[in-house]
């Protein structure tokens, strides 16, 4: 069988890992055994942005990353970082799986030297901070940790906070040690990097939907046969629809651990979260051009309309 | 097979007097050659760029240029007098205060190197002025600097209870007593030393006046790590950042306050504290791109198979794990090999009843001795460069910090107390 | 053998360790400014300059590389020459350095060679706050190497000329910060 290698900076036990491992048994299975796909957990091999680096250089074969690591590369796909462009899990789905602007964004990336398989879950950013956070106003006192990204970064502002860019793996220690009063994560994150430990007020405002695009080297994918592609493809989708449930079916239990260890988990009043962050649509098409922002903007609005959250 | 060729390269190129950064690139390359395992190089090479880029290493280069100018200027030796006034009542006072020192710094740094790079470039030099042998002093600041990642903060914890799934606040808790037992091991080698050697053999009375006099004078310097740890408790700065206040503020002590530094040495200053950051920085860079081979390769699984394989009950498989984790050391740096190890130890400690946080707890003192050990040890070439010793050298006059440091882990090991008692009371 | 090879440099080598000198300068120079201001602002302005991270480690990373052929213009790289002093015959370490600055030099070039196509390959790709190309950030690994490569090649001509005899005095690692 040929390997492989597949790099992503999930811990094992994590969610990504166990959609990972699926993928690797369905890729095996359905290429009847021509293709062993080995899998990096933790970041053995790379950070997110070197990962996807090494897709480009032949260093590894697929990765998993938030959407926003590829944006270096495609820039307009930080728009997908703006924030509340859907409410539900399954608004998210149908806007990474159907809106035609994405999938024309993503059609950009093979020339890029990599493409998209399919799309795995994260779930919705929200706050852990060190003191509660009920409103925009609270915010207006708090050093917030960002990363690299502008569209983040403009959100935060505009809510009130004072933003620190800062590298994930700095978090931890800048939160316990006072530099910064806390991050905004995915669930899954906050649980898995331990933040509500230092930062234990996890305040779900689930202000950006944040999946992670499956991708592949564009030269191994070209190597495939017609055969071969299909059975990756059919893989990648599985994996997909395992990790969605399986992310979106582990928040709760996830956070009721987070709080048995300590943590305080409130679901604020968004309307002023939603209102604090007006100004950023126009500070998006200020910098990536009206008409993506617009094309994007009445997707996720068909979407929400013809899916609306039950509840 | 590729383990042992990797192993016999790498040996091979460095003992025929291959600089060390190109014998580490060389071992990367040529397996990649002879096996034809089909990684491309610019893949591979990637990650020796990859490898210099965490913005957390500014502070190796910032933490040298401060140590220099404090020790260039009089502030090192005011410092040196001020401890030799107060501590040179004991046999090897001037030592412990490296230790001492250390410790402090460990308290709020979670990098060795860091470490090694601030205490180094201000004490080594200096001790050896007061009548230590270089390579010792070289091999003392080495083997304290790594207290910094036993006493939390501590970057490789962290990254255990990243990938163990283990809470990180009990690890800090749990490297605590553990941190202070190996100050106090090398404390004891420096006192050993100090009267053996009649380096530093005490028994010098300091009148309370001579004293005090002595502490006015160091006031200002002393007042540098004050402002570092000041600066990190309070969150107004973070590590790095405490690093360049400290550059900041040593420019103003040393031209103003003392004026024996002179600006227009600033330069000439600035340039060889970043040689010298580059020497080492470039090695770490190299050894990424090795950690990187070895990783593709499984080569820690081996090695783990090997321990599942012959591990008869928890005391042989502790014993085992520290043996792995000390060979791992030999060419691994703190972080790979904990990423790589870590998942794959844990399992079969909870099966042996050994709890996670105590594993964590031995895993990072062993890592910790592997930057010391030649011929890779990060704390070590930071040591060799700013000494101008050679790593076989300074591994040579460590002897008795070696020995030290084994006895310190097989406390930490066996004795869960050591680790646990804290946690315990804190849980 | 630690020799401060810059001692020996015709004028045009010499000029261009200066070069590399006054880089590294002022390069820390920037680095200690930036780090100290952002802190200094974050603590007291009230805001953080989201470009320092991404210019901080554009400095790191070009005054490493760099600072690796300032390095060994001043023979200051680690080795461990202790063995081979006390086991080979003088003519014998001789024949040894050469083959091993041969093999560094055929080392050298693979690393400018492929670190040229790295630079080439992530040119497209932006930075995420000042949208600098990140083959810029990358491009100092091969421009350093080459730095590197020009100091090797003039200290291998050195050392094939002039024999040094070997005293028991030398270090082994780096020579010492004066
Ligand atoms: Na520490
Ligand atoms: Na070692």
């Amino acid at each position: 069988a040929e390997t492989l290698r597949f790099s992503h900076t999930d811990n094992p036990g994590g969610s990504r890992q166990a959609a990972a491992e699926l993928f690797a048994e369905k890729v095996a299975e359905y290429t009847d055994g021509r293709y062993e796909v080995q899998i990096f957990p933790s970041g053995q091999l790379a950070n997110d942005p070197k990962a996807i680096e090494l897709l480009q250089l032949g260093g590894i074969d697929f990765t998993v990353s938030a959407t926003g690591s590829y944006a270096t590369h495609l820039p307009t796909l930080n728009l997908t970082a703006m924030p509340f462009l859907v409410d539900t899990y399954e608004q998210g789905w149908e806007l990474y799986d159907n809106s035609d602007w994405l999938q024309g964004e993503f059609d950009k990336l093979p020339e890029k030297g990599f493409r998209v398989l399919s799309t795995w879950e994260a779930g919705f950013r929200s706050f852990t901070t060190n003191e509660p956070l009920a409103s925009p106003e609270d915010a207006q006192s708090m050093k917030m940790r960002v990363f690299p990204n502008d569209m983040i970064r403009w959100s935060m502002e505009a809510i009130g906070f004072q933003t620190v860019v800062m590298p994930i793996t700095d978090v931890y220690l800048s939160i316990q040690q006072g530099i910064v009063n806390g991050q905004e994560n995915p669930v899954d994150t906050i649980n898995s990097l331990r933040f509500y430990e230092v930062a234990p007020n996890i305040t779900l405002t689930r202000h950006v939907y944040s999946p992670l695009p499956l991708t592949i080297a564009e030269k191994t994918w070209q190597s495939f046969s017609d055969e071969d592609k299909e059975a990756v493809r059919k893989a990648a989708a599985e994996s997909a629809a395992f990790s969605r449930n399986l992310v979106k079916s582990s928040v709760d239990s996830q956070l009721s651990q987070m709080t048995e260890d300590g943590a305080k988990v409130s679901v604020p009043e968004i309307g002023p979260f939603r209102e604090a962050v007006q100004p950023v649509y126009a500070k998006a098409k200020d910098v990536y051009g009206e008409e993506a922002v617009n094309n994007i903007l009445s997707d996720a609005a068909a979407i929400r309309d013809a899916l609306p959250a039950q509840n | 097979m590729i383990l042992i060729f990797v192993v016999a390269v790498f040996l091979t190129t460095v003992f025929l007097g291959v600089p060390l950064v190109w014998a580490i690139l060389i071992t990367a390359v040529l397996p990649i050659i002879v096996f034809d395992l089909g990684y491309p190089l610019q893949a591979l090479f990637l990650n020796f760029i990859g490898g210099v880029e965490p913005n957390h290493f500014l502070a190796i280069p910032l933490f040298i240029v401060a140590g220099e100018m404090m020790s260039r200027g009089g502030v090192g030796l005011r410092i040196i007098g001020f401890a030799r006034a107060a501590f040179g009542f004991m046999a090897g006072g001037l030592g412990m205060v490296v230790v001492g020192a250390s410790m402090i710094f460990g308290g709020i740094s979670g990098s060795a190197i860091a470490d090694s790079a601030a205490i180094g470039s201000v004490m080594i030099k200096n001790m050896s002025r007061e009548g230590y042998n270089t390579a010792f002093a070289a091999g003392l600041v080495a083997a304290a600097g790594t207290i910094g990642i036993i006493i939390p903060p501590s970057i490789p914890m962290l990254i255990y209870g990243f990938v163990g799934n283990v809470s990180v606040a009990d690890l800090f808790l749990g490297g605590m007593v553990p941190g202070i037992l190996f100050g106090a091991m090398f404390m004891a080698v420096c006192y050993y030393v100090g009267k053996t050697s009649k380096c530093d053999p005490g028994g010098r009375t300091t009148s309370l006046k001579e004293l005090r006099s002595s502490f006015i004078g160091t006031a200002p310097a002393l007042f540098m790590p004050v402002l570092i740890l000041g600066g990190i408790f309070t969150g107004w700065v973070t590590p790095t950042e405490a690093a360049a206040l400290a550059v900041v503020y040593g420019l103003f002590v040393t031209t103003v306050v003392y004026r024996d530094f002179k600006l227009r040495d600033l330069p000439r200053l600035l340039v060889d504290s970043f040689v010298t950051s580059a020497v080492v920085m470039v090695v770490i860079g190299a050894t990424t791109v090795l950690g990187w081979l070895i990783t593709l390769e499984q080569m820690p699984q081996i090695l783990v198979g090997f321990v599942q394989e012959f591990s008869s009950g928890p005391w042989m498989f502790l014993l085992l794990v520290n043996i792995v984790l000390l060979i791992l050391g030999l060419v691994l740096d703190p972080v790979p090999a904990i990423l790589l190890t870590a998942p794959l130890f844990l399992p079969t400690a909870k099966a042996f009843g050994v709890d996670p946080v105590h594993l964590g707890v031995i895993m990072t003192c062993n890592v910790a001795v592997g930057l010391f050990t030649p011929p890779v040890g990060a704390t070590l070439y930071v040591a060799s460069r700013i000494s101008g010793v050679g790593v076989l050298t300074i591994a040579r006059n460590m002897a008795h910090l070696y020995l030290a440091a084994i006895a310190a882990l097989l406390a930490v090991t066996y004795i869960p107390f050591v680790s646990m008692g804290m946690v315990h009371l804190f849980r | 053998m630690t020799v401060d090879y810059r001692d020996h440099y015709p004028a045009v080598l010499r000029w261009l360790s200066h070069l590399v000198d006054f880089g590294l300068m002022l390069g820390g120079f920037s680095i200690v400014t930036l780090v100290f201001c952002n802190a200094w602002l974050r603590g007291f302005a009230g805001f953080d300059l989201a470009w320092s991270l991404e210019v901080t480690s554009f400095l790191l990373l070009w005054s490493t590389f760099t600072g690796c052929a300032a390095a060994v213009a001043r023979g200051a790289h680690m080795r461990v020459t202790e063995i081979v002093e006390r086991l080979m015959p003088f003519a014998a370490q001789r024949l040894l350095s050469i083959a091993i600055d041969v093999i560094i030099a055929v080392l050298l070039i693979s690393l400018i060679y492929t670190g040229y196509n790295i630079s080439v390959h992530t040119w497209a790709q932006k930075t995420t706050v000042l949208y600098w190309p990140v083959g810029l950030l990358y491009a100092s690994m091969p421009v350093g190497m080459a730095l590197t490569l020009i100091f090797h090649l003039f200290n291998m001509v050195f050392d094939i000329r002039n024999p040094v005899v070997p005293h028991g005095t030398h270090s082994d690692g780096g020579e010492a910060l004066l």
